[in-house]
């Protein structure tokens, strides 16, 4: 998501086309071609200018809806409906790729999610952030929390600072064996793999209620002890009012994310 | 065709301008055609020549039909059958390619949204499941379905006074 006022006007930007499956946008005001994923101008009037990022999140509708008391939600376009595929994810995922990156350990279509700072980039493969979640790291000489969110689809990454001091979380009752994805999705678990359908029939068997009630979600922090919702704000202990610094970052395929970050490294644990 | 016939002509000037001109505006049009396509891999080469192709093409095709159109008329009584035939069809062509020009056949495959509309949360008949995209101005917090956005790709919007684009 990008701020559109450039030099001081503001610009209308329309689909015009594709570069290795990333798309083009030219804006109305000078035809200028702006390349999605950078936000840069790479032909045109305009050649060489940069949109600025809008801090923006890759949420569930229900997870937004539990955090904001009166947002809007795009309402479909009614004409077009029938054209939203609901099914979009895996759809896409099964396309073909027009670029690779065969050394790499990672596939094309794998889901990543993509940071840059102080001149450095890392990807976390999905799948690992929805195992380990929350993923402590340093990128660019500042240290990270990158967190699944309770429902194991919404993510968020923060400056892992508080008061300026660096500090360490955890997922608050990781330590009694729960895990973020189990906890986060107990409707999907009887669709899950059968190893985890049998956890499921066997915690059943010992808790006679058939839904068990997620527990709240919330990290830790080891130096005050504090409790921090998904938001990054820490809602009690020492650190209470007191909210992490945001940082962007992009869900994106392996190979998108590999082709506008050629130094990227991945992060390994 | 031969072009080498039509040469050796008195009139083969005129031809020749015909077709090269009708070359120019065929190649403006289709060869950014050809190089963005969806499943085909863009050098960075590629990609340029098709932008500034692309770039020229409205004002390139309307300069290539008009220099076609004005020779078709001077050509049209002195050719027999076979090149009125040839005339018709290139030029049929390159009015073709300088229509495309105009238009945006991307936005065939993927309509935008004319006027954004936005529905409360409440109201609202997405799955708490279904992901979106959320940003946040001060006191004015939207979420884009992604569902939508994967279809549209770009959305202008202004969030709390700021326009922004909303891409995916």
């Amino acid at each position: 998501m990008w701020t559109r006022t450039v030099n001081g006007t503001v610009l209308h930007f329309y689909l015009a086309g594709i570069n290795n499956q990333n798309f083009l946008m030219r804006d109305k005001e000078t035809g200028t071609w702006w390349q999605q994923i950078t936000g840069k101008a790479i032909y045109g009037p305009l050649k060489g200018a940069s949109l600025e990022l809008v801090l923006s999140d890759e949420l569930t509708f229900g997870e937004w809806k539990s955090e904001v008391s009166d947002g809007k939600v795009l309402a479909p376009v009614a004409k077009y409906a029938k054209k939203y595929d609901s099914n979009w994810e895996p759809e896409v995922a099964k396309l073909p790729v027009v670029i690779s990156f065969p050394g790499t350990e990672l596939k094309s279509r794998d889901v990543v999610v993509g940071l840059t700072n102080g001149g450095a980039s890392r990807a976390y493969p999905w799948e690992t952030l929805v195992k380990q979640s929350p993923v402590m790291d340093h990128v660019g000489g500042t240290p990270m929390l990158v967190a699944v969110g309770p429902d194991g689809k919404s993510f968020r990454v923060f400056v892992s600072r508080i008061d300026g001091k660096d500090a360490e979380f955890f997922l608050k009752g990781e330590a009694e064996g729960e895990t973020a994805a189990a906890a986060a999705k107990p409707t999907e678990s009887k669709a899950a793999t059968p190893a985890a359908a049998k956890v499921a029939d066997a915690s059943s068997a010992t808790a006679p209620a058939p839904t068990p009630i997620p527990k709240p979600w919330f990290l830790l922090d080891t130096t005050t002890a504090s409790e921090w919702n998904f938001q990054g704000c820490a809602v009690s202990g020492a650190s209470q009012g007191k909210c992490l610094d945001r940082v962007p970052a992009l869900k994106d395929y392996w190979f998108d994310w590999r082709n506008y970050h050629p130094d990227t490294s991945i992060y390994k644990h | 065709m031969n072009r080498l016939d039509q040469s050796r002509d008195r009139g083969g000037l005129p031809w020749l301008i015909f077709l090269v001109s009708a070359v120019a505006g065929i190649a403006l049009f289709f060869i950014p055609a050809f190089i963005i396509q969806p499943f085909r891999h863009q050098s960075p080469r590629a990609l340029g020549l098709a932008m500034a192709l692309r770039h020229r093409a409205p004002w390139g095709t309307l300069a290539a039909a008009l220099v076609c159109i004005v020779l078709l008329l001077a050509l049209w009584s002195a050719a027999n059958r076979w090149r009125k035939i040839v005339l018709a069809l290139v030029m049929v062509m390159v009015t073709f390619c300088a229509v495309m020009a105009r238009l945006n056949y991307f936005e065939w495959m993927f309509h935008p949204v004319s006027s954004a509309q936005f529905e409360t949360a409440s109201a609202s008949k997405l799955d708490k499941s279904e992901m979106i995209l959320a940003v946040r101005y001060g006191d004015d917090a939207r979420a884009y379905p992604i569902r939508e956005m994967a279809y549209h790709h770009v959305l202008n919007d202004v969030v709390g006074s700021v326009p922004v684009a909303v891409t995916y």
